[in-house]
């Protein structure tokens, strides 16, 4: 049969035919496997990513002490599990979930805790060759778990949000949000917590809720009064011992009557009386003693109320609102009473009341102090959260230091935050916001202590929502003054 | 020292390079089987007991090598070890993927060893498969009607239309014996007219085509597929059908237009099948844009790109990719299993012994002596080349996915034996080429 030429070239055809579509079969591997692979892998619905994500041990985050508050357990499936010893801390730690992602110093440090960062590329490659599942490396909290747990007993699940810094640092020691969620059980409970707009447990309150600031703008405009003077070598006595005359007159804003948090002992006050019990009068009147829009304005830009704070991992906010013309009085009355169109996150007032107590300097808030290597026993530090920042001269701090030391004296409500073993500096206030005024009760302030190894400077700043008693946003801080004095 | 026997010392001389050939190609496979199965073991902690399969496969081939050495010591040298090697692969495939299959498809690798070697034993010149073809055509398609009135899908589940014939606990599928049934008939019905097929042309237009008389065939060939395509919605199996006919009428007519006229046709069949059943409408809908149903109807094809693409260059290894993300991967998917455990130096290795394997084939075609042993060893070849093009093209969406097995390597014991019958053919005839040269 093969002597006819006709027959071997058809099989020689045939075969050439068969192996061309081999080739275009080689060529299709390779295209899905090298070309496209990329694209395809990173795709969605390739559940590998997921399946990797799950062997991953992700790091541990600790609080300042070592106590655990994020850690990965391995289940009996042979997957890592995310696990939150302490659902208190939340609000702090932020979550991981396969499903909804990250937040907090878990989307923060993400790269870290899964080992994308921090390893030498060789230990990357052998782990790749060897399916080694990564290790990611712990990281250290600034929170202390035992000030966390403190302020947020103390909240007695009211609604309300509270941080509490390190002066020296800008190491935050708690931040507090409530209504929370438990990020143990988040997957489950995600789509209710989404539905619950009312109370709004996935909003971090303390990070990113705007309130009215009330009665707390009080401070803001003493600090822009007190910096107005060029000469403060008295102490800024002039300003504080100035009689304000009607200093407890009820203020009209709208619809709202505004008197003295706490009724002042006797009908002549000083400014630093009215500041202590919380009278808006002389404050509103801020621009007859001297104050310029301008000039406050540009206060508000230093102390950083007009812009986001920076905390990474979280959504910090600012009120979105520009400078109002002079044309306006009756929105400058509404801003210099605390109900006009500015409104603060308890971060934001922390920062500056922070700046307050470390002589008009405020160390940028950050929540994460070092990290450490899988295995390793030491600690690497990581780069602080930037440069400090000048806020207030050195001797307008000292004179609100001051101000702030007289009404935690004598302010019935501010004294509920005094406790044993430090010195209280505070202002209470109450703000309202919606058109059914519901009350905010505020504590804005530090807690100076000797005691323990060295001087520390707590600074506690707790919004209580639908409060009308600022004596419990004082009750807040001293539990966390309390306990931070125990570090 | 007693003499060697005159009969042994023949043996020696003849098929001595050839079978040291055989045998250490077989001993390299059987080292890669081994190794495979050693690092799956490994990497899923099985004890080393799991290890019989691979004790199984090396008696097979020790075996087979053995006898093809005394009964066929002339045959090709490449075709059982590259056929083993593949079959060892799937082996570790199946006992990887579905480790409660392992035992079954090691059965029917047994079972098909044996059916190669019985064939072996057969008088070589086939005239028993050559003579009597309309038996054996009619005898294979009686079963296949069987199917229609008495089939069973031993998978219980899932949207499989495969249907099988239920003896006991065995089952087999009639159209894995009915491919090699028709390859045969074909090269005796070929072979007989062949020559008139040639020269009995007429002409049509500038062209000359083979008269009508020899279309015949055509229409026969027509009638199986639809047949397949109809009852069983079997879109595979037809296209092979079809394919394997093409080629087989090509080699005995001569006619390139045949090819033609055959593409044609496969052509309009296939858009009045697209038109007529839903199953192959949605098909090739998901074939030819499967990304916005990737959670739906385009899920395996997607899937089975993702794992391509996870494989990336070398593979994750054996046992440590997701290939079971893929339904059904160990008999529709198998290729892309390999493609993301060996990755892409696994998937091209496989069509490369298959590419040999199928171009020894027709080699051992070209050597024929006679038209049947050509058209019989092409049929075959191309048999096996389409089938593996059809499920690999599938799998890399080159094709509309079919629901065919890869030769050799897939779960399926009636796919394992109709491979392994058509290398003993193979084997037989090569055995013949070279003999009568």
């Amino acid at each position: 049969m093969n002597d006819s030429p006709g027959h071997s070239r058809d099989l020689g055809r045939l075969a050439m035919a068969v192996l061309i579509a081999f080739a275009l079969v080689a060529l299709g591997a390779t295209y899905w496997g090298v070309l496209r692979a990329a694209d395809l892998r990173a795709r969605d619905d390739n559940a590998r990513n997921v399946l990797a994500e799950q062997r991953i041990a992700r790091g541990a985050i600790l609080d300042r002490t070592g106590e655990p508050l994020a850690l990965s357990e391995q289940s009996a499936g042979g997957l890592m599990v995310r696990r939150y010893p302490h659902p208190a801390a939340a609000s702090a730690i932020g979550y991981y979930s396969l499903t909804y992602g990250v937040a907090g110093i878990e989307a923060a440090y993400d790269d870290v805790l899964r080992g994308d960062q921090g390893r030498d590329d060789a230990d990357v490659l052998l782990d790749e060759l060897l399916h080694r599942s990564p290790a990611g490396s712990d990281v250290r909290a600034t929170l202390d778990l035992d000030v966390q747990e403190a302020v947020i007993g103390a909240l007695e699940g009211r609604a309300g949000a509270a941080v509490v810094l390190d002066a020296a640092t800008g190491g935050v020691l708690a931040l507090a949000s409530l209504p929370g969620y438990d990020p143990n059980v988040l997957d489950a409970q995600w789509d209710t917590l989404r539905a619950d707009r009312a109370a709004s447990p996935l909003l971090n309150r303390a990070a990113a809720g705007l309130y009215q600031p009330g009665g707390a703008f009080q401070t803001v405009i003493l600090a822009a009064l007190l910096g107005a003077q060029t000469d403060l070598s008295d102490g800024g006595e002039r300003v504080l011992s100035r009689a304000v005359e009607d200093g407890s007159a009820p203020v009209v804003v709208g619809d709202l009557t505004l008197g003295c948090t706490s009724d002042p002992p006797g009908d002549v006050l000083t400014l630093a009386d009215a500041y202590a019990y919380g009278c808006p009068a002389p404050f509103v009147a801020a621009f007859e003693a001297g104050l310029t829009g301008d000039s406050l304005w540009e206060r508000l830009r230093v102390l950083g109320l007009l812009s986001a704070p920076a905390l990474e991992g979280f959504e910090t906010a600012a009120a979105p609102i520009a400078q109002p013309g002079s044309a306006v009085p009756e929105a400058w009355t509404a801003l210099l009473a605390g109900q006009g169109g500015l409104t603060v996150s308890p971060l934001q007032m922390a920062q500056w009341v922070a700046a307050i107590a470390h002589e008009g300097n405020a160390m940028p808030p950050h929540l994460v102090d070092a990290v450490r290597k899988p295995e390793a026993e030491t600690w690497q530090p990581v780069a602080g959260a930037g440069q400090p920042s000048a806020m207030l001269r050195a001797e307008v701090a000292r004179a609100l230091e001051q101000a702030l030391g007289y009404a935690a004296e004598t302010n019935p409500a501010t004294q509920q935050a005094q406790g044993g073993g430090y010195t209280l500096f505070g202002h209470s206030a109450l703000a309202y916001a919606g058109p059914d005024e519901t009350p905010y009760a505020w504590f804005v302030g530090f807690a100076r202590s000797s005691e323990g190894q060295s001087a520390t400077t707590t600074v506690a700043v707790v919004i209580v929502e639908g409060e009308r008693d600022p004596a419990v946003a004082a009750r807040v801080a001293r539990a966390a003054f309390a306990a931070a004095q125990a570090r | 020292m007693p003499p060697l026997t005159p009969h042994y010392a023949d043996d020696l001389e003849e098929g001595a390079p050839a079978a040291r050939r055989e045998r250490l190609l077989l001993a390299l496979g059987g080292a890669f089987i081994l190794i495979n199965h050693v690092a799956l073991l490994l990497a899923r902690d099985r004890p080393v007991s799991h290890l019989w399969p691979v004790a199984m496969w090396a008696l097979c081939a020790a075996g087979g090598h053995a006898l093809l050495n005394r009964r066929l010591p002339a045959r090709d040298p490449l075709l059982f070890p590259l056929a083993m090697l593949l079959t060892g692969w799937g082996l570790n495939l199946i006992a990887r993927l579905v480790p409660s299959y392992t035992v079954r498809q090691t059965s029917w690798l047994v079972v098909g060893m044996l059916a190669l070697l019985a064939l072996t034993a057969l008088p070589r010149d086939l005239r028993w498969l050559r003579r009597y073809r309309y038996t054996w055509l009619i005898g294979g398609l009686a079963l296949l009607f069987l199917t229609i009135f008495v089939g069973e899908n031993p998978a219980d589940t899932g949207p499989r239309l495969w249907l099988w014939l239920g003896l006991g606990r065995v089952y087999y599928q009639p159209s894995e014996l009915l491919k090699i049934l028709l390859v045969a008939f074909l090269a005796s019905y070929f072979a007989e007219h062949g020559r008139y097929m040639r020269q009995d042309t007429v002409r049509l237009g500038p062209w000359r085509v083979p008269s009508p008389a020899f279309l015949g065939p055509v229409l026969l060939m027509w009638g199986v597929c639809v047949i397949v395509l109809v009852w069983q919605r079997d879109l595979g199996t037809a296209t092979l059908f079809f394919a394997v006919f093409m080629a087989m009428l090509y080699l005995a007519s001569g006619q390139a237009l045949l090819l033609a006229g055959g593409a044609a046709l496969l052509a309009i069949a296939s858009a009045v099948a697209y038109r007529l059943f839903d199953v192959v409408a949605l098909r090739v809908d998901i074939w030819w844009n499967p990304w916005p149903t990737a959670n739906a109807g385009g899920y395996q094809i997607v899937q089975s790109l993702i794992a391509v693409a996870s494989g990336g260059v070398l593979g994750q290894g054996i046992g440590q990719g997701q290939p079971g993300i893929i339904p059904v991967v160990h008999s529709d998917f198998a290729f892309a299993a390999i493609a993301e455990e060996w990755g892409l130096v696994g998937a091209l290795s496989v069509i490369g012994v298959l590419a040999v394997l199928v171009v020894r084939g027709m080699r051992v075609a070209a050597q024929a002596r006679q038209p049947f042993d050509m058209l019989l060893a092409a049929g075959l070849s191309v048999l096996l080349a389409v089938q593996g093009l059809l499920i690999m093209g599938g799998v890399l969406r080159l094709l509309p996915l079919t629901g065919v097995t890869l030769p050799f390597i897939s779960y399926g014991g009636s796919s394992l034996l109709t491979s392994f019958t058509v290398v003993g053919l193979l084997l037989v005839l090569s055995e013949r080429g070279e003999r009568a040269s």
